[in-house]
């Protein structure tokens, strides 16, 4: 009877036990959806505990925090990340930070079912928009910074960033990340040590252009590398720079609705790309390649000559970032190439080159619910707030460091070829401060106008598609979301 | 229920050995033989696993279509209900059709190449042939290969400067090279022959262990009767086999319906979702998007499609099994 007993409290036990397990499994945590916070100090989802930053990290107390903080990202590349934390440990060693580096495609699921299940990192990127890190996505989970910076900066901390840094991350006036640095794209990198092999100058027209792409293919070398597959935007963003090259505002403009995707421009903009491709500009498989990891390392083991990266990629002037970045692209005992940044060539006929664009490029989020919370925060004011962890960030060469009139140790830099790419990153990097949108082109862009313009670039340059047909299509899909057809 | 006695010769003491028959439990015929609970305690023993397992299937489905009701993005406090929103725009969505397209065309042929090639490279190596058990694993090898490892080399392979344009090119029919990964007219088409290669291995399996259940005497007696291999394989092996290749059409239409690995891999279901199948477009949705009540509207569809399926097949076996014990009664 005993026995019996004993049997049935064990297989109810189980039964209860399984059952909770299963619902426990499938939930995802119903406290989420009242917003209330009660049970999500325990899930790590939410709760209001330090939500206003009242309690901010202070650099008067710094010195005295011990604690361990994991931060995750989709950019810098591990070793500018992990070069980050070495400098940081020498004003802070009692703080132990961990990174770890995601592919751009990787990094929202994993990040959104971290933070789901309240496992999520302590510190993480944001960006003012996009498919990545848009703040939007992560609102919820992130400790307004407001007053961590206003103890760091003081009470106009955003007039020490450059103009629309913090404002970018702004969302419901809740400064969801500390800017780190700015970028700009629409540019190109060259190899200019292949360009020199072949005497080959840069090219300024279209024209020149497929002449230079000519003498390269005929030497076995991809002019051009631009991976317009897997579902990565980078093509879209020279899209966006033909765009640029036949009207600057249509862009931004069509983003915000105030313009049609399906004007005679955009069509414009097709017929341009898909010349470039039939001149062997672009290649004829680039919808088959993905720009990372593909045309990156196309051009790191110097099989392209040309790439159509941003402001991130002068890391890899430096002659480490370089020989890792080669090594990782495949290269056995690489020897660096000279890489310097240039403008695209005039592309519609018109009277001015494409500029470039430029806004802040991502943030540092602290996890509400961190348990380390006091540390995080002193990690990310150290890199966001304090000039020498700008220095670092500038030194790095990834980014332009958001607070403003930091210059580079560039004694400390260790550049292939100084004479040739310092003033080359120089100028690069100082139009960033000049021409930083505050109209963010990351916060503009939908999931779904993203979404539309990568697979319209894949039909522009991988089908035979009528090119209004392509641009229709754009139209359609960047405005209609599955629920609101 | 024998009992063997043997008794002491005479003058001894009388000392019976009792052996029990094999066929009876030891202790005595006497003795009930006990019977295995199967009652209440055997219940309890299943019930931990059984719930687990039906309640996380069974939860999740109803939980999904809770979800299916919302406009979320899977994170955020705010849900709106939005009815059956959801379901009637994936039905209406070009997408959904064309994943679906995308998923007949690739259920066929794949079930086409496997179950063939399949069949022959089994009835080949049935045959007595040299390093029978070289072939056998050369064409099992792929089944086994993980599609993250596969994914990239043929996606070498198939590049525009890739080893199969090479070939072409050396053997002079370079006006054959493409961009094959690069094109929607082609990416479909690639991504189902990836499938193939990797498939194959298991229908040969499948087919090499239901020829050696065929009676030699059978095969034996076609031979008398005068048929070729060919005939013998049509009328007597392929009859013989047919359970299998019902297995692989079930087993190939549920994959089919969740295909992921390969298009996500290969193509990640471009170029222009030109090989976009539900799973891919669930994913998109779920994870890039952000649509969570929409995706998880998709995945019910996925169910109830999978189920559909596998009762009108499974009602096709029923139908065809009372035929043929019809004809065999008669």
């Amino acid at each position: 009877m005993r026995t019996a007993l004993r049997f049935r409290t064990v297989v109810a036990v189980a039964a209860a036990a399984a059952l909770t397990i299963t619902v426990a499994a499938c939930s995802d945590s119903k406290d989420a959806a009242t917003g209330d916070g009660t049970a999500a100090t325990a899930t790590g989802e939410g709760g209001d505990s330090g939500g206003s930053g009242a309690d901010a990290a202070s650099p008067d107390t710094a010195s005295s925090v011990t604690g361990e903080v994991a931060w995750w990202g989709w950019t810098p590349d591990k070793d500018v990340g992990d070069n980050y934390i070495t400098e940081f440990n020498k004003v802070y060693p009692n703080i132990k930070v961990t990174f770890k580096n995601f592919e751009n495609t990787q990094y929202k699921p994993s990040l959104r079912a971290a933070l789901a299940a309240g496992e999520g990192p302590d510190v993480w990127n944001v960006a003012p928009g996009g498919d990545t890190g848009g703040v939007v996505l992560y609102a919820d989970y992130v400790e307004d910074l407001t007053q961590l910076a206003t103890n760091w900066l003081g009470a106009d901390f955003a007039t020490k960033w450059t103009p629309g840094f913090s404002s970018n991350l702004t969302l419901d006036g809740k400064l969801t990340g500390a800017p780190l640095g700015g970028v700009a794209a629409g540019f190109l990198w060259i190899n200019q040590t292949l360009f020199d092999q072949y005497g080959l100058s840069a090219p300024t027209t279209l024209d020149e252009w497929v002449d230079v792409c000519k003498t390269f293919a005929d030497n076995g070398i991809i002019c051009y590398g631009l991976g317009s597959g897997g579902g990565q935007t980078f093509a879209s963003e020279l899209l966006r720079v033909v765009l640029n090259s036949i009207d600057p505002d249509f862009f931004l403009q069509a983003c915000q609705g105030k313009r049609e995707w399906n004007e005679p421009i955009m069509v414009q903009a097709i017929e341009i790309m898909r010349q470039m491709q039939a001149d062997g500009i672009i290649e004829q498989d680039t919808v088959g390649k993905i720009h990372y990891p593909d045309s990156n390392n196309d051009f790191m083991s110097q099989r392209a000559a040309m790439n159509s990266m941003g402001t991130w990629y002068a890391q890899y002037s430096r002659k480490s970032s370089a020989i890792a970045s080669m090594e990782a692209a495949g290269v056995s005992n690489p020897e660096p190439f000279v890489m310097v940044p240039i403008m695209f060539p005039n592309l519609a006929g018109n009277d001015w080159t494409p500029q470039l664009f430029a806004e802040v490029d991502y943030g540092l989020a602290v996890n509400k619910d961190s348990k380390n919370k006091e540390a995080a925060e002193i990690f990310v004011a150290w890199l966001t707030m304090t000039e020498e962890g700008s220095r670092t960030v500038m030194n790095a060469l990834d980014l332009t460091p958001s607070l403003v009139g930091v210059e580079a140790d560039w004694d400390k830099v260790d550049l292939v070829d100084n004479a040739v790419q310092k003033p080359a990153i120089q100028e690069l990097f100082g139009e960033v401060e000049k021409i930083a949108q505050v109209e963010s082109r990351q916060k503009l862009q939908t999931a779904e106008t993203l979404q539309a313009l990568v697979v319209g670039v894949e039909q522009i340059l991988g089908t035979n598609v009528d090119a209004q047909a392509i641009a229709d299509q754009i139209q359609a899909d960047a405005t209609v979301s599955p629920l609101q057809p | 229920m024998s009992v063997t006695a043997t008794t002491e010769p005479s003058g001894g003491s009388a000392r019976r050995a009792v052996r029990p028959a094999p066929d009876q439990p030891k202790g005595g015929a006497a003795r009930k033989k006990r019977r295995p609970p199967m009652g209440a305690p055997g219940i309890g023993w299943i019930a931990p696993g059984f719930i687990l397992s039906v309640g996380l299937i069974y939860f999740c489905i109803v939980y999904s279509g809770y979800i299916a009701t919302l406009d979320w993005d899977g994170m955020s406090p705010v849900r709106k209900s939005v009815g059956l929103d959801n379901f009637t725009n994936a039905l209406t969505n070009k997408l959904f059709w064309g994943a679906l397209r995308h998923t007949v065309i690739f259920y066929v042929c794949t079930f086409l190449g496997q179950t063939v090639i399949g069949f022959i490279f089994a009835a080949l190596l049935q045959s007595k042939i040299k390093l029978a058990v070289v072939y056998k694993v050369l064409v099992f090898i792929p089944v086994v290969i993980a599609p993250a490892i596969m994914a990239p080399v043929h996606r070498i392979i198939f590049a525009t400067d890739g080893t199969l344009n090479s070939f072409l090119r050396a053997i002079g029919l370079g006006h054959f090279a493409q961009p094959w990964l690069s094109q929607t007219s082609t990416a479909l088409w690639v991504v189902i022959l990836v499938q193939i290669w990797t498939s194959v291995g298991f229908g040969f399996i499948l087919f090499f262990a239901a020829m050696g259940q065929i009676e030699p005497e059978v095969l034996e007696a076609a031979r008398i009767d005068g048929a070729g291999n060919i005939r013998v394989l049509w009328s007597v092996v392929l009859p013989d086999v047919r359970g299998t290749v019902v297995v692989l059409a079930i087993l190939n239409a549920i994959g089919s319906l969740k295909l992921f690995d390969f298009p996500y891999l290969l193509t990640a279901a471009g170029p222009a979702y030109s090989t976009d199948f539900l799973g891919t477009y669930i994913y998109r949705e779920t994870a890039v998007m952000g649509h969570v009540g929409y995706a998880a509207a998709l995945s019910l569809l996925l169910l109830v499609l999978a189920v559909g399926m596998s009762i009108i097949m499974s009602a096709r076996g029923r139908e065809r099994d009372k035929r043929k014990a019809v004809e065999a009664d008669a």
